[in-house]
């Protein structure tokens, strides 16, 4: 497994460097912005993301039929992939913090406040993503783009709705009671979070292996 | 658990099938003994392929079993593996690798990955240490791949379609290599190919896929000892012994009749012309003349 994960990190390479000037070029957007969440957020986002680009290289190589000709088993297949997303993740995630402890540091800013939307933000990509990656396994990266887009826009819209809907109903929403019950609740709602990523994460794990045992190459 | 060293085929396939919408594996069975080249011809879309995915275990069967080294997949599936080099007709390697990444790739999943012999290929082939692949011509693609399939000490090589598409020179240069890794009986090798002359040249065994079935599997030398070709007027086909043809293919000029029992006709005292044949006219003659 782990030459399987080299394998990604040499591929990645060159596209990690390019992602570093785009990501550059944002920090300074973000300085001038005076705002530090931007650049974090698009640090995490391309963190979470280049998964599709590691498995858009394997399917134009035809790797995957070469891997499993070699001693690989199918589970590892999937298993160096997770391996491959978590570790740039949380990499992107820790490089993410330590740009907005440093642009605060010149702009100022709530640290505390920083952290927790970072956190929130990276709980839904990587829940977004669980749900993705099985998908790519099952229907190759070209194809899994338009399903990825249906994942990611579906529940934009359905949020949309609700809102109309509870707006048109009258239901008005209370911002400080909102508030006041993350601030009452705020462990409990970061343990649940935790718990529910990390949940996301194993499901979206044993099915991407169901599917990769089943399918043929 | 049979002893590896004491199983005399290194590939056994018994009543493989394995039905798709528009094609299907027809109880495909072939043994291939240890210490051979066997070619396995068969036109595009006739088989070769998917028997190959069959053989890696990278599709499932209907029905039948497959053995190779004696062991089956079920339980020897890393074993098995790790004794195979396998050559893709297309490269498998990304655009963005060099021949070092792959050389540490490689050594972190094959247990014997063994670094000299694969720089000792290179070094041979003539490949750049510093290009991408995305630089590599596919011949230069091609000997990589061979490269990597021979730097595992594997007992058993495989190349799907690995040297079509190549020129002749490089072509024979890989000839040359699969009868030096063939010295050691121990290793045998599975060519699939269309391009037959190259077969004809190396091959101990011919295994010949038509529609998803098996033709023949047969020596290459009893082939061409044994099958040739009669070529006669229509009145004397009409009087031609039937049970010997393998084929019958009929001109403007008259009959030609792919026979295999050349040697005992040339006993035999006859008007028409008994020509010696190829492996190639004789796959020829099975698939476009009227195969019997």
């Amino acid at each position: 497994m782990k030459g399987l994960i080299l394998k990604d990190f040499y591929n990645l390479k060159k596209y990690g460097r390019q992602i570093t000037i785009i990501l550059g070029v944002f920090l300074i957007f973000g300085i001038m912005m005076k705002s530090s969440l931007y650049i974090c957020f698009m640090i995490m986002l391309y963190g979470t993301m280049t998964i599709i680009t590691a498995m858009s290289y394997d399917e134009k190589a035809g790797f995957d039929k070469f891997a499993l000709s070699m001693p690989i088993k199918r589970e590892d297949l999937v298993k160096s992939k997770y391996a491959v997303w978590l570790i740039i993740m949380f990499s992107a995630l820790l490089v993410s913090f330590v740009t907005g402890l440093v642009i605060n540091l010149f702009v100022g800013g709530n640290y505390i406040e920083m952290i927790i939307s970072m956190l929130a933000v990276e709980s839904v990509y990587i829940i977004l993503f669980s749900i993705v990656i099985p998908i790519f396994f099952k229907f190759g990266v070209e194809k899994g783009r338009m399903y990825m887009m249906a994942v990611f826009i579906i529940p934009s819209i359905l949020g949309a709705v609700a809102a109309g809907v509870i707006n048109k109903a009258g239901i008005s929403i209370n911002e400080n009671q909102i508030n006041q019950i993350i601030e009452n609740d705020m462990y409990l709602i970061i343990a649940g979070a935790v718990i529910f990523v990390i949940l996301a994460v194993y499901v979206s794990f044993r099915v991407s292996v169901r599917i990769i045992l089943k399918k043929e190459f | 658990m049979e002893n590896p060293s004491e199983v005399n085929y290194t590939i056994e396939l018994n009543n493989v099938v394995k039905k798709y919408k528009d094609f299907s594996l027809d109880h495909v069975s072939f043994k291939v003994p240890k210490g051979n080249i066997v070619g396995f011809i068969g036109e595009n879309g006739a088989g070769k392929t998917t028997t190959i995915k069959a053989l890696m275990n990278l599709i499932f069967l209907d029905e039948g079993q497959i053995r190779v080294f004696g062991l089956s997949y079920k339980e020897n599936e890393k074993e098995i593996k790790e004794q195979i080099g396998i050559v893709y007709d297309e490269s498998c390697f990304h655009e963005t690798l060099q021949v070092s990444d792959i050389n540490k790739i490689m050594s972190n999943i094959y247990k014997n990955w063994d670094q000299k012999v694969f720089y000792s290929y290179i070094e041979k082939f003539n490949l750049p240490d510093k290009k991408v692949m995305k630089e590599f011509s596919r011949g230069m693609k091609m000997k990589l791949s061979i490269a990597v399939a021979l730097s595992h000490h594997a007992r058993l090589l495989i190349l799907d379609e690995a040297t079509s598409g190549l020129d002749p020179i490089v072509r024979d240069e890989i000839l040359d290599i699969f009868m030096e890794f063939i010295q050691d009986e121990d290793h045998t090798i599975l060519v699939s190919s269309h391009i037959i002359s190259d077969l004809e040249k190396i091959a101990d065994y011919i295994i010949f896929i038509h529609k998803g079935k098996i033709v023949f599997n047969r020596s290459k030398d009893e082939l061409i000892y044994n099958f040739g070709i009669a070529r006669m007027s229509e009145a004397e086909f009409e009087n031609f012994p039937k049970e010997n043809q393998q084929g019958v293919r009929k001109n403007k000029f008259g009959v030609e009749v792919l026979v295999n029992n050349k040697q005992e006709l040339m006993q035999q005292k006859h008007e028409y012309v008994l020509d010696n044949t190829t492996i190639e006219e004789i796959i020829l003659f099975m698939v476009k003349g009227e195969l019997k």
